[in-house]
């Protein structure tokens, strides 16, 4: 659309038009990381839509700017938050990998074959507007191809580059994003936390962003396990609706970014089902009956959402005559191949040093996970449900894994050569929640313990000598 | 206060044990970050993308980016590809040049990195016998054409073999091929059946998906006393035999199908016959 569009302006676009489509978001605190992706998958949602149903090009991407501008309309009535010191310096820390992987894309052009064959030639077709049943592995959903396209046809068909950064946006906004998990003002330790966690699981490989889906995947999943983490830690009494969203609407957000992995890659679909059944049940788990009752109000539209877009991608696909049955190219997995998954067992020792070598390559932040989870748990009652959660997705995750390579009918040994680490490596999202969930929330823990301690002591010194305490902890007792 | 103490030593250790697990590892990465910004920098200031794409794909090597860009300017079909094997089938490099060529264009072959072994008919498998009694092979990387099977032939063998070529083991009612294999009176101890049909696209972007060879009536629940004790599975990788050359660089050729070419030489000032003549640096044959 604007061919010659150097990368800075490429860039405004990249971050501009999901920001003041996110814009409409209500709620003056609201994370700049999450609306930028409701922004992001609004966007998608509208090229996906449009280009199925046979809209023109030009009308899709007109449709975009529409939505931007009422993205526009309606954040004007909302107040910028107020400055952040822990914000600066969290960018601060984050600037160099940020700056790094956004280098690195740019000068590492797209990659693999997937990379190549797939998801570039599926970019490529959408930019020629080819129909949908005509595009190259029509089955394989268009979310990923659609964001790449959209940034090709602002930045020109030659800055395939360009068009990559979305998914280093994408990891940064991720990472932003943790911060959702806890009330303003934001603990100074999340400061050390969040800038840890993304140098951990925001790697600057050039591979995340060389055009596979993968980690635009679990950044998407992230978006919606964070906020129902942050639902699940907020409603067991850690702070309650603020000016960063009230349950219902992080609810419906999750809703959104669950139902949409599916639209990113086919196994999303059951990574979205496993995140929306594992979050339900860990938010109705725990709840009383007046709770129970305040939550199936907001759960069951959230529900409805997520049915839908996690539906869409099957419906379109049906109505361009494919069978959406048929879960990948050719006949690798099937209905019928999944339902004879469970007379296969005897591949589970060629499948195990798979999931030896994924445990050793996560083995530090696993056992960082695992400690951190046992204490938090222990010692602050209100993240146990949002543990409890994140550890129940992980296991389901790794269950699901093992059910793919029960099932597929492709040479066992090379699919678990080609896939298997970037399977499993999709759900490294919930190590990251969970460090960061209970990391901050127990160094804050022991902070407040010594100032508690470190005031106790000085009450003992104060009685001694007669003083007064301008600022009693909040657990003394006050002088009578 | 005590348990206050406790409590809080608990959590301090378990922060410190998750920053020990951490902490080298974001240091090591940070470094990284840091480590690769100056060059990157560097490339991104003094390198056009086009470099970097031929940096990465190679020119006469790898992708042979640079040889196939070299050799589809001018190209008169815009919406076709060229078969491109380098060796293997790869469809990546018609995708990484501009524009979408969803048209297969078998007469004209582009091949990067291709050894004289590869055009050449060779043994490409040796089958296992599995325990049902049929065989399975695999060829692991592409091959164009399957010629022939050698089999090694026990002396109980009767004269005539049927045999079929399966898809694999997952998909055994899709058959490939079906042939009588006979077998002389006075028989040696191999077998050579030459396909009078030779299989095109064998077994391209397949993997090491195995094929399923069953020697029916024979062999199926008579393992004991098998009458074949071998078999070799003979192909080409690259079959040049429809073609000839007409560009040819190191490490790489273009090559168009002979019956295409008569019929451009027939046509002067034609776009294929202009395209031809652009791109031809070898003798005419």
């Amino acid at each position: 659309m604007f061919p010659g569009s150097s990368i800075p302006s490429a860039l405004l676009t990249l971050v501009g038009i999901p920001l003041l489509i996110g814009s409409a978001l209500p709620g003056p605190g609201r994370n700049l990381g999450t609306r930028w992706w409701f922004g992001t998958i609004i966007a998608g949602l509208t090229v996906i839509v449009g280009h199925a149903a046979g809209a023109p090009r030009a009308m899709t991407l007109a449709a975009v700017i529409a939505v931007a501008a009422v993205g526009i309309v309606r954040g004007r009535r909302w107040v910028a938050p107020s400055r952040d010191w822990t914000a600066a310096v969290t960018v601060l820390l984050l600037l160099a990998p940020a700056l790094a992987q956004c280098l690195s894309t740019l000068i590492q052009p797209v990659a693999g074959y997937d990379g190549i064959v797939i998801w570039y030639s599926k970019t490529k077709a959408l930019f020629a507007w080819q129909p949908m049943a005509a595009l190259p592995f029509a089955r394989y959903p268009n979310m990923g191809p659609a964001q790449w396209f959209l940034n090709l046809a602002w930045a020109g068909e030659g800055q395939e580059h360009v068009g990559r950064l979305v998914f280093v946006l994408a990891s940064l906004a991720w990472i932003w994003a943790l911060r959702e998990l806890w009330p303003a003002p934001m603990p100074w330790s999340s400061v050390v936390v969040v800038p840890i966690v993304g140098l951990v699981f925001m790697d600057v490989d050039p591979e995340h962003t060389s055009g596979y889906q993968d980690a635009f995947l679990m950044a998407t999943a992230a978006m919606a396990c964070t906020l129902i983490t942050k639902v699940l830690t907020r409603d067991s009494g850690a702070g309650g609706a603020s000016t960063s969203g009230s349950p219902r609407q992080d609810i419906t957000l999750a809703a959104l970014f669950a139902g949409s992995l599916g639209l990113i890659k086919q196994e999303g679909l059951f990574l979205g089902l496993i995140l929306v059944s594992v979050g339900a049940l860990s938010l109705l788990g725990g709840a009383d009956r007046d709770r129970r009752r305040a939550l199936t109000g907001f759960l069951w539209p959230a529900l409805a959402l997520y049915a839908a877009l996690a539906l869409l991608w099957p419906l379109l696909v049906s109505l361009h005559g494919m069978n959406p049955l048929n879960i990948q190219h050719g006949d690798t997995f099937t209905v019928g191949s999944v339902l004879q998954a469970f007379g296969q067992f005897w591949r589970w020792p060629l499948i195990a040093p798979y999931f030896a070598a994924y445990v050793r390559d996560i083995g530090p932040a696993l056992t960082a996970a695992g400690i951190l989870s046992l204490a938090g748990a222990w010692l602050a009652p209100h993240l146990r449900r949002g543990v409890q959660f994140l550890w129940g997705v992980l296991v389901v995750h790794l269950a699901f894994v093992f059910l793919v390579f029960l099932s597929t009918r492709a040479d066992l040994g090379w699919h678990l050569e080609s896939a298997f680490a970037r399977l499993a490596g999709q759900n490294r999202f919930v190590l990251a929640v969970l460090l960061s969930l209970t990391a901050v929330s127990l160094i804050e823990l022991a902070l407040a313990r010594t100032r508690r301690l470190g005031a106790t002591a000085r009450r003992r010194a104060v009685a001694r000598e007669g003083a007064y305490d301008p600022e009693p902890a909040s657990e003394v007792p006050p002088r009578a | 206060m005590c348990t206050d103490v406790l409590r809080r030593l608990a959590a301090v250790g378990a922060v410190a044990v998750a920053a020990a697990c951490l902490g080298p590892l974001a240091w090591e990465r940070g470094q990284r970050a840091v480590a690769i910004l100056p060059g990157a920098v560097r490339a991104l200031a003094t390198t056009t993308p086009e470099e970097r794409r031929l940096a990465s794909y190679g020119d006469r090597d790898r992708l042979g980016y640079g040889y196939i860009s070299r050799m589809m300017t001018g190209f008169p079909d815009p919406e076709a590809a060229p078969v491109v094997r380098i060796p293997e089938d790869d469809p990546r490099p018609m995708a990484l040049l501009a524009g979408i060529r969803s048209r297969h264009e078998d007469r004209v072959l582009i091949a990067i990195g291709v050894s004289d072994a590869d055009i050449r008919e060779r043994v490409i498998a040796r089958a296992d016998r599995r325990a049902d009694g049929t065989w399975a092979f695999r060829t692991v990387t592409d091959f164009e054409t399957l010629t022939a099977f050698r089999f090694s032939i026990a002396s109980t063998s009767p004269a005539r073999m049927p045999v079929v070529l399966r898809h694999s083991p997952q998909h055994p009612r899709h058959t490939i091929g079906e042939w009588e294999v006979p077998v002389p009176v006075h028989r040696d101890d191999v077998v050579e059946f030459r396909l009078a049909n030779p299989v095109r696209r064998f077994s391209l972007g397949r993997g090491a998906t195995p094929f399923l060879l069953e020697i029916s009536g024979i062999d199926r629940g008579q393992t004991s006393a098998a009458p074949v004790s071998a078999i070799d599975v003979l192909g080409v990788k690259i079959d040049m035999s429809p073609y000839e050359v007409v560009n040819r660089e190191p490490n790489c050729l273009t090559a168009i199908r002979r019956d295409f070419l008569s019929e451009i030489r027939g046509r002067p000032g034609h776009p294929w016959a202009r395209y031809v003549e652009s791109i031809s640096n070898v003798p005419r044959e």
